[in-house]
């Protein structure tokens, strides 16, 4: 008797797109674990076998009984020697039950979890090769969702799931194999009320589902007021509306009520009922059964075990159409991994040559054309021509394809046409690694991970002392905010980063990027959300880093890059000017618009 | 559970009712064994079919009945499980309307949310869990113990024997379960936030050309956290072959013991099939309630969460005061040697504070991190200063309430945040009796009057989430308008002009000049030129003042004032040039 139960509440209507493809390669990936899944089938077989046998050895022992009583032979030999059979023989089959349910569940322990695992690191191997165009494309919270949430289901489906049907299926025909065998007329009345039971299964099931998802859309929208509540505190206690805003919440939270105890209760409700039904095949095989002993065509033994037949067979079969339910989600799960793992990885270059360990920081763009789709091009026939150590700013209104611009430069994206090159060589027959690792990046979007600040500054430097990580957040004039943080350099931040502030964030990346020294440096609005006089203290640092090395800056604030070796102005993917800083403004155009619009007082 | 206590109280009757109707549901459940003993020995033994029927026909009542009884047995746990969440969500949420900034900050926003919505939902739903699978666990081994004791009391063994043995393994598996599931939860979470890092990090996970380290460090969590689930299967894995061994045992005493008996003629054949299937039943539902047993801790953990927030001691604690004495000829707002900081830091925010802020306009400049919104932070009572004294007209702001000092100040925070519902609904919070007219007067001055018209709908424009379909400068302006609209004393603009451009910024500070004739006006800035013409401008270096003045005297003698101006474009020359 299998008693664990997939949980019924989170029975849900996706339908996989396909289902048999889904399920070949699932079992393929089963079959990685063939040993495991050999012992599990077999021991599941010999387990339904035994468990169809147990209330024949029952009967049959009862039978003896009432044999010895009809004939008046009662006596403690006679009873020894008609059960001693029929009692060791059940106790060896329970034992038997027991051995092999053991064997199964025990093997199937780690078998889903084998699987998800191997299912996880396959994930972030295939992260490590896919196109920057995919991470573009595809929303932190979904991959999350698809690696953590959506496999944790697939693993509870598989682990209760799949032991569940094998052995309900086994015991289902098993069962009715010994019903049919014992009365077939009563059997088809017993298969006609099942069906029933298993036809209202599923329309409740489908009601449940309505009700649940109702329950979550109330949920939702608590969340989203509650949200907005907590973020917007600020304002409410400033503006003294405390109590309107409790009371708007409360209504919500009475709808969530509602909804809840529809849900839940028709969620339970539905067990009842089913049992209720499946009662009914009890009642009828009882009196039935009872009528047929009387007219001598079964005996009382038999009666007995054919009533734990129906129970055997009626238990399974509304746990098979919930099992049912639960492989589509969980298959529906599985292609949505799938559909990552399918896609297209980057290409790695052919010629595959190493980068020289010094680079001079030499970069051309040659008739550099780009687009995500070739037919619609974002940039086309960029050329511009950088000698070593000289610094680049690009400038621009938003969206003009400035960071395209550097997401190129750093191969996340490949090129539609043209080349670029580096000391004069190109770069797509270097391999992406080692070129990336020559340039130094510091982005608007800020990046930390969670660990102490020391760590994170030192990401790109692991063995850097803590002397050199503290001159770098000199530098980077974040040394002063550190040690106000609970634990100065040792303080615990988060990628979410809610203890510091945007600008703090960039300081401790800048800082990070000082550490680093790499032989070029791309300054992506580093500093866009730092104040200008901080900006300015930080350029110091910032010249030195640029002066040694190649660089490109992005900037928001023009003041920053007047410096310049050169400007490039870039307006819908094209560089509309370039020169620099006065020989621009003597131009007067664009790039003296734009100057001149930031400083007018 | 003192939170559950209060609860329990409240709803004592429905909790008694269902618990009633739940005994009714576990002695339904065992009467169809026993009418199946029934049919074998008033029916089949004696060859009676009219009692096979009878008997037959007392089955099906019985049937009929429990369902019904469980089914409204489901219906009051349902309610009893919804009413509990509704009760401790309207709670959580009063209490967080009175607790400070700084421990709202302190739990922070997702992790309130998360009480308010997942730890409540768990409840909820384990509650249900425990009412449908856990309490009927012990009913049912009662009622089979007693009906079995009717029959003979001398078979009253089995049935004990068998509860206690599977439940002494359940109860070991539980045991060693509990822990496990913390740990697996943490696990988890980490697994996530690791996954987080990795994805969002490719950027500069990849110019570090660190992929591999970070592969590792998150495949790491995923088998750390696959580990702990298979050794949690592995531990449940013992439940389902204890139940076959106990109930094998069970059986085996039933034949062997009973056909003793029976052959003694103490009990009728019938009654062997009822006592095995009331041992039956009552590990069937013994094994269910192990399955839930292990969730509980979960939900009580998620309780505990939600009693920390509600047991928060409220930091600020109201003065008693309800209302100004208003006096003529002195400053609105006076810091006096305020000093802030955060427990267990090296630095303060904040030290040696002390200006006046009078009527007409305050500008506080200051760098990233001075400490410039702390000020506004501490005058609203958001927090409390660690050392000092900030006093609101005249009077200590410790000694009066929060409401009255607060309807007194206007505040626009750095980072413009709307409320979802209309333009208008975002005005009105401002002043819940504002008119039409003054709704407009202020949207005016706030530069907004233009783009308003423009909206579908005007001032009955929809606002989503956080103002999320409007620009940064047109949120920007709409909370200043919602600032303006509130009658106050002192208006705080904390580096609220920050996304408009450099002529609305001009014509904005203008209008307000006209408009706040009255009032004490506070600018945070960053960009020199907001501020320039401020009655005094205060510069915050590192958490100090270390410049007080018009712009022109700070051009003279504050050397951080210069360095900004500097940075800004504004040297000496041009900024004679401009203010001529």
């Amino acid at each position: 008797m299998s008693i664990k139960q997939v949980d019924e509440k989170k029975v849900e209507t996706e339908t996989p797109k396909e289902f048999k493809k889904t399920g070949i390669r699932l079992f393929k990936l089963l079959i990685e674990q063939k040993t495991r899944f050999a012992v599990i089938i077999a021991s599941a077989i010999c387990f339904a076998a035994l468990m169809a046998i147990t209330p024949l050895i029952l009967g049959w022992g009862l039978d003896a009984i009432i044999t010895l009583i009809r004939t008046q032979q009662i006596t403690m030999e006679n009873l020894f020697a008609a059960l001693i059979q029929p009692v060791v023989w059940l106790f060896i089959a329970w034992c038997g039950v027991s051995l092999f349910s053991l064997l199964q569940e025990y093997t199937m322990a780690s078998v889903a979890e084998t699987l998800t695992l191997r299912l996880r690191t396959s994930l972030t191997e295939k992260l490590n090769h896919l196109p920057m165009k995919f991470f573009d494309q595809y929303k932190t919270g979904d991959i999350l969702t698809r690696a953590t949430l959506d496999l944790d289901k697939v693993s509870e489906v598989l682990q209760v799931g799949l032991m569940q049907m094998i052995s309900a299926i086994l015991s289902i025909v098993i069962g009715l194999g010994v019903m049919v065998y014992l009365s077939p007329l009563l059997t088809l009345g017993i298969v006609i009320i099942l069906l029933v039971s298993l036809f209202l299964t599923n329309r409740l099931a489908h009601k449940n589902q309505e009700y649940f998802s109702e329950n979550q859309a109330a949920l939702g929208a608590v969340g989203t007021k509650a949200e907005e509540n907590y973020s917007g505190n600020l304002l409410i206690k400033a503006y003294n509306r405390q109590q309107a805003t409790a009371d708007e919440l409360d209504k919500l939270n009475e709808a969530q009520f509602q909804a809840f105890k529809k849900a839940q209760f028709v969620s339970f409700a539905i067990n009842p009922l089913i049992r209720l039904i499946n009662q009914l095949g009890f009642v009828t095989s009882a009196v039935v059964g009872g009528i047929m002993v009387i007219n001598g065509q079964l005996s009382i033994g038999l009666v007995q075990a054919y009533l734990q037949y129906v129970n055997q067979v009626s238990e399974p079969i509304t746990q098979v159409s919930y099992v049912i339910n639960s492989l589509q989600s969980a298959f529906a799960a599985l292609e949505r991994i799938f559909e990552i793992l399918d896609q297209e990885e980057e290409v790695e270059e052919v010629l595959n040559l190493s980068v020289p360990e010094n680079v001079r920081g030499e970069v051309a763009f040659k008739h550099v054309a780009f687009g995500y789709s070739p037919d619609k091009l974002l940039m086309e026939d960029v050329n511009f021509k950088v000698k070593p150590k000289q610094m680049i700013a690009i400038v621009g209104p938003t969206g003009a394809g400035k960071t395209t611009m550097i997401n190129l430069l750093m191969r996340f994206y490949e090129l539609t046409n043209g080349e670029i090159e580096v000391d004069g060589k190109n770069i797509s027959h270097f391999s992406r690694a080692e070129i990336r690792q020559k340039f130094g990046m510091v982005l608007q979007d800020t990046w930390l991970f969670e660990g102490t600040v020391a760590d994170n500054i030192a990401y790109g430097k692991p063995d850097a002392t803590r002397q050199e990580i503290v001159q770098a957040a000199k530098d980077a004039q974040c040394h002063h905010f550190i040690r106000t943080l609970p634990n100065g350099y040792d303080t615990i931040i988060s990628s979410d980063g809610t203890q510091i502030s945007q600008g703090q964030q960039q300081l401790l990346t800048i800082a990070r990027a000082i550490l680093a020294d790499p032989q070029l440096l791309i300054l992506d609005e580093a500093t866009s959300s730092v104040d200008t006089r901080t900006e300015g203290m930080i350029q110091q640092a910032m010249d030195q880093l640029t002066t040694e090395r190649t660089s490109f800056v992005i900037a928001h604030r023009l003041s920053t890059i007047k410096n310049a070796d050169l400007i490039l102005v870039m307006k819908d993917g094209s560089i509309i000017e370039q020169g620099n800083h006065s020989s621009l403004m003597k131009k007067g155009d664009f790039y003296a618009n734009l100057y001149n619009s930031q400083f007018a007082g | 559970m003192k939170l559950f206590k209060i609860f329990f109280k409240e709803y004592r009757r429905m909790f008694l009712g269902t618990f009633i109707l739940m005994i009714v549901q576990a002695v339904g459940t065992l009467m169809i064994p026993y009418y199946v003993a029934e049919i074998i020995d008033e029916g089949i033994l004696t060859q009676d079919q009219g009692a096979i029927w009878r008997n037959g026909a007392f089955m099906l009542g019985i049937a009929v009945l429990t369902g019904i009884v469980s089914i409204i047995a489901s219906y009051y746990s349902a309610i009893l499980a919804g009413r509990f969440g509704y009760f401790l969500r309207k709670r959580l949420v009063d209490k967080t309307q009175r607790l400070s900034m700084a421990d709202m900050d302190e739990f922070g926003t997702p992790t309130l949310l998360a009480r308010t919505t997942s730890d409540i939902t768990n409840i909820q739903q384990i509650m249900m869990m425990v009412f449908q699978m856990i309490i009927p666990a012990p009913l049912i081994c009662l009622a089979s113990i007693v009906l079995t004791g009717a029959i003979s009391w001398l078979f009253v063994w089995i049935p004990i024997v068998s509860i206690v043995l599977f439940s002494l393994v359940s109860l070991a598996v539980i045991k060693k379960a509990i822990p496990l599931a913390d740990v697996m939860q943490q696990r988890m979470d980490k697994m996530m936030q690791i996954l987080r890092e990795f994805y969002t990090g490719v950027r500069v996970i990849r110019a570090f050309n660190k992929n591999n380290f970070e592969k590792k460090r998150t495949d790491k969590t995923f088998s750390n956290y696959a580990e702990v689930m298979i050794r949690v299967n592995k531990l449940f894995a013992v439940l389902n072959p204890t139940v076959n061994l106990v109930m094998g045992v069970g059986m085996t005493a039933v034949l062997a013991f009973g056909g003793v008996m029976v052959l003694q003629g103490s009990v009728p054949i019938g009654s062997l099939t009822a006592i095995s299937e009331y041992t039956i039943l009552s590990l069937w539902f013994l094994t269910m309630a192990a399955m839930v047993i292990v969730m509980i801790p979960k939900a009580l953990a998620s309780l505990e969460r939600i009693g920390e927030v509600l047991d928060t001691q409220e930091e600020i604690i109201d003065g008693s005061k309800a209302a100004f004495e208003l006096r003529e000829n002195q400053p609105i707002a006076v810091f006096d040697q305020v000093d802030f900081a955060y427990s267990g830091a090296e630095e303060a925010v904040l030290s040696n504070i002390t200006f006046d802020i009078p009527k007409g306009v305050t500008a506080i400049v200051g760098g990233t991190g001075s400490g410039k919104s702390t000020i506004a932070k501490a005058l609203l009572r958001l927090r409390d200063t660690t050392k000092g004294e900030i006093r609101f007209h005249g009077e200590s702001i410790k000694n009066v309430t929060q409401e009255s000092l607060r309807a007194r100040i206007s505040y626009v925070p750095q980072k413009a945040f709307l409320f979802s519902g209309t333009v208008k609904d975002n005005f009105l919070f401002g002043n819940p009796y504002a008119t039409e007219e003054e709704m407009k007067q202020a949207a005016k001055v706030a530069q907004a009057e233009d783009f308003i018209a423009d909206l579908d709908g005007q001032f009955d424009a929809f606002v989503a989430q956080k103002g999320n379909n409007f620009s940064g400068g047109q949120k920007q302006r709409l909370s200043i308008a919602r600032a303006l609209i509130k009658p106050a004393d002192l208006y705080f603009f904390d580096d609220s002009f920050s996304a408009l451009d450099y002529q609305t910024d001009a014509k904005l500070r203008k209008a307000l000049k006209s408009y706040l004739a009255e009032a004490a006006i506070v600018i945070v800035a960053q960009r020199l030129s907001t501020i320039k013409d401020a009655d005094q401008i205060i510069v915050l270096e590192e958490g100090k003042i270390v410049g007080k003045g018009t712009h022109e005297e700070l051009l003279r003698t504050c050397h951080v004032y210069q360095e900004f101006a500097k940075s800004q474009g504004m040297e000496g020359k041009k900024h004679e040039h401009q203010a001529s």
